[in-house]
């Protein structure tokens, strides 16, 4: 919003502790109720922690369903690039509040490079994000982005972050029409409001969805497309010439080639990432570290010459949430600064938090300052 | 940091009337090829982008401007071959045509026999874009490929006479020319060879990130300039001085005359293009596999640009004869470079092979 204090964040906050309305959990199509669901049990909750993560979910009367999107692979995002027709599916979870504080509402969240759902998942009491946000009353829509973990979408030198976009459009419709596979007990809820939230290149893809599709908030996360350090760029640009030098014509979409890592090694990945953690976490978050296709890195800074071009065009309320020690973005006020047209603009900045602020020590503030946010829009 | 987009605009228009009237003239390097006509040529295009390269574009028409140079004899045979030359990143037309004796490419090669187009890309020189953003890397290589339908069809504008319908059309590209080159044929399979100069998909060397990285880093920040109610039109310079631009483009032993003469084309570069090579050359890497057609490389010994690129050609899998040449003593741009003859020669032997019995 032209001109919105970024402090206003401090009245949204505000606004979402004076709010006791803690309704009953959105249903199908209508956002009426459903029959009460049970925690379901997916095959990633098979370690100890994810076990114990589950049992704890099942006590705080929190429901996980799994979830499948049928999806085309197409690009009408305003980042464009030449999308192979197929058709696959985007795998995720619904993770849901008993009560919901926003009847009809969800958050689909998008992760960055190098991730995958896990990150808003992880098996660490406080840190896991869906179900810190159930507890504060909010459904959330976790998935693996095309091309990472379970999702199908593997392609890697054919990926782009116009083609994750254009997915994300389409599963935020999905949401919209419960047209979709979940798990468990009753049919795919229907959610009359969708927010689409992402982290890092995920906020970027986020952004691009939102200049197209019909969101009904925008979530970003420790991603700055004037923000970027030097310490991005060059990491970046290190990475596409890795892409480069292992390109070629036999690497079609349908083999495994195209994918590699950000960042070289479980000790850069940790510090690169992480300014102020809990062991705990890392124990859980670093091994699970992913390659990224080397398309999304290629069209990322064309990209963000889209972003630029097109963020005074979004209408939907904004809230930016950075930490402020992140080693990769900074300036989150400047980025949330270009949103002129959002019906509001927020930002919050955590001080001690590094660029995977959900993960470190002030991973509360993210939950607070999502769950204020999203009642108060 | 940028150039002045219109003086620019009124000196190119300026040349290219005066440049005009200076044909028939002759080359000198081999005057058996008879005397050689170089005319302004004029194409109509459409800055739109069909390729696997897909990118931001205005999608407006453009005349693209250059030069026919050939021997005279034979633009007067029916369907003739011609090669149609395109410069890279950080240059313009002029690298085909330098005004320095013996280092004018079109010019030798019409000495040798050969018709060759030299263009200026949407976005430089004599069509430059109010702004660069406008255009982009995939359309640059569709409009090569208009230009090469038209001169298949003869629908283009040419001082002086009628314009010539050409039988074989090659493409010639200098470093990210011979990429736009790869994109095209990958995606429209319509020429008869590719002369690639100075270019590899891999091989990118330090002295290459030290140049584009801040090269991006300004076109992006020129985005947000304006996001922030600032003008800002799109341009950048990918070489940040005037001692990058020589050291990038030459190798240690450049004739002194060719070092001065390139002095003045020291210009910014559209930033649409910077932004999009990234995944136009990944695009282009995975889509080699659709180039069907001859390849010869040209690459200098000395270029800092890129190194290392000996597997390249052999990711041309389906082109029937691949070839290499290496100027030794030459840097990035060894068509003007010290050897440069051994381009003209070996890319006039390349052609005489191939013109006459061309394989699309």
């Amino acid at each position: 919003m032209p001109g919105r204090p970024f402090g206003a964040v401090a009245a949204a906050l505000a606004v979402a502790v004076a709010v006791p309305v803690v309704v009953e959990l959105i249903g199908p199509a209508t956002g009426s109720t459903h029959p009460p669901a049970t925690p379901m049990t997916t095959s990633a909750e098979a370690t100890p922690a994810s076990a114990a993560t589950t049992a704890r979910m099942r006590a705080e009367g929190i429901v996980e369903r799994p979830l499948r999107f049928r999806v085309r692979n197409s690009d009408r995002s305003p980042a464009p690039c030449a999308a192979v027709p197929a058709e696959y599916e985007v795998t995720g979870h619904l993770t849901l509040p008993a009560k919901s504080a926003v009847p009809g509402q969800v958050t689909l969240y998008l992760h960055d490079l190098d991730a995958g759902e896990w990150y808003w998942r992880t098996d660490v009491p406080g840190y896991h994000q869906a179900e810190e946000m159930a507890k504060r009353g909010d459904a959330s829509v976790t998935i693996d982005r095309p091309g990472h973990g379970t999702s199908g979408g593997r392609g890697g030198y054919t990926m782009c972050v116009g083609i994750q976009a254009d997915v994300a459009t389409q599963i935020v419709a999905m949401l919209r029409t419960g047209s979709y596979t979940a798990d468990g007990p009753g049919p795919p809820p229907a959610f009359a409001s969708v927010v689409l939230a992402g982290h890092g290149t995920g906020a970027q893809i986020a952004q691009l969805a939102a200049m197209t599709g019909k969101v009904d908030g925008l979530v970003v996360m420790d991603w700055s497309d004037a923000g970027r350090t030097e310490r991005f760029t060059t990491d970046a640009f290190a990475n596409l010439s890795s892409c480069m030098q292992q390109a070629g014509p036999d690497q079609t979409p349908t083999t495994a080639g195209g994918y590699t890592f950000l960042d070289l090694g479980s000790k850069r990945f940790a510090e690169a990432n992480f300014a102020d953690p809990d062991p705990a976490v890392l124990r859980e978050a670093v091994p699970r570290q992913e390659r990224h296709a080397c398309g999304e890195i290629a069209s990322l800074f064309e990209g963000i010459s889209v972003d630029l071009r097109g963020l005074h065009t979004i209408t939907a309320p904004v809230l930016g949430i950075y930490g402020g020690a992140d080693k990769l973005f900074q300036d989150g006020p400047g980025q949330v600064s270009l949103f002129t047209a959002a019906a509001r603009a927020d930002v919050v900045v955590i001080p001690g938090s590094g660029h995977y602020s959900g993960l470190d020590r002030g991973a509360a503030e993210v939950h607070d300052a999502m769950a204020a946010w999203l009642a108060a829009r | 940091m940028s150039a002045p987009r219109g003086s620019v605009v009124l000196l190119a228009v300026a040349l290219w009337a005066v440049l005009a009237v200076v044909v028939p003239t002759t080359a000198g390097a081999q005057p058996e090829a008879g005397p050689v006509v170089d005319l302004p040529v004029n194409f109509e295009v459409r800055n739109i982008d069909r390729t696997a390269n897909q990118c931001v574009t205005d999608g407006l028409p453009y005349p693209v401007h250059g030069f026919l140079t050939a021997p005279a004899a034979v633009l007067n045979q029916p369907s003739p071959a011609v090669t149609l030359y395109l410069h890279g990143t950080n240059t313009a037309q002029w690298i085909w045509r330098l005004d320095v004796p013996g280092r004018n490419y079109a010019r030798e090669l019409a000495a040798r026999g050969h018709a060759s187009v030299t263009v200026d890309r949407i976005g430089f020189g004599s069509t430059p874009l109010a702004d660069g953003f406008d255009t982009c890397t995939g359309a640059n290589a569709d409009v090569a490929h208009q230009i090469v339908d038209q001169l298949r069809a003869g629908t283009y504008h040419l001082r002086g006479r009628t314009p010539p319908r050409f039988g074989p059309v090659f493409l010639g590209g200098h470093s990210s020319g011979a990429l736009l080159a790869e994109l095209e044929s990958a995606a429209f399979g319509d020429v008869d060879g590719i002369i690639a100069a100075g270019w590899a998909g891999i091989g990118i060397t330090s002295e290459t990130s030290r140049r584009y990285l801040p090269a991006l880093d300004s076109c992006l920040r020129q985005q947000h300039d304006r996001a922030t109610g600032h003008p800002a039109n799109g341009y950048t310079f990918f070489d940040p001085d005037l001692a990058d631009f020589e050291h990038g483009a030459l190798g240690p032993s450049a004739p002194a005359a060719v070092r001065a003469a390139i002095v003045p084309h020291y210009t910014a570069t559209p930033c649409g293009v910077l932004l999009s090579e990234p995944a136009a050359i990944m695009a282009d890497l995975t889509g080699l596999g659709g180039i069907q057609v001859p390849v010869h490389f040209v690459f200098g010994g000395q270029d800092v640009l890129r190194q290392g690129i000996s597997p390249y050609p052999g990711l041309f899998i389906n082109s029937p004869d691949v070839t290499v040449q290496t100027v030794t003593s030459a840097g990035h741009i060894m068509l003007i470079d010290d050897g440069a003859e051994q381009v003209y020669d070996g890319v006039a032997r390349w052609l005489d092979e191939r013109a006459a019995s061309p394989k699309r």
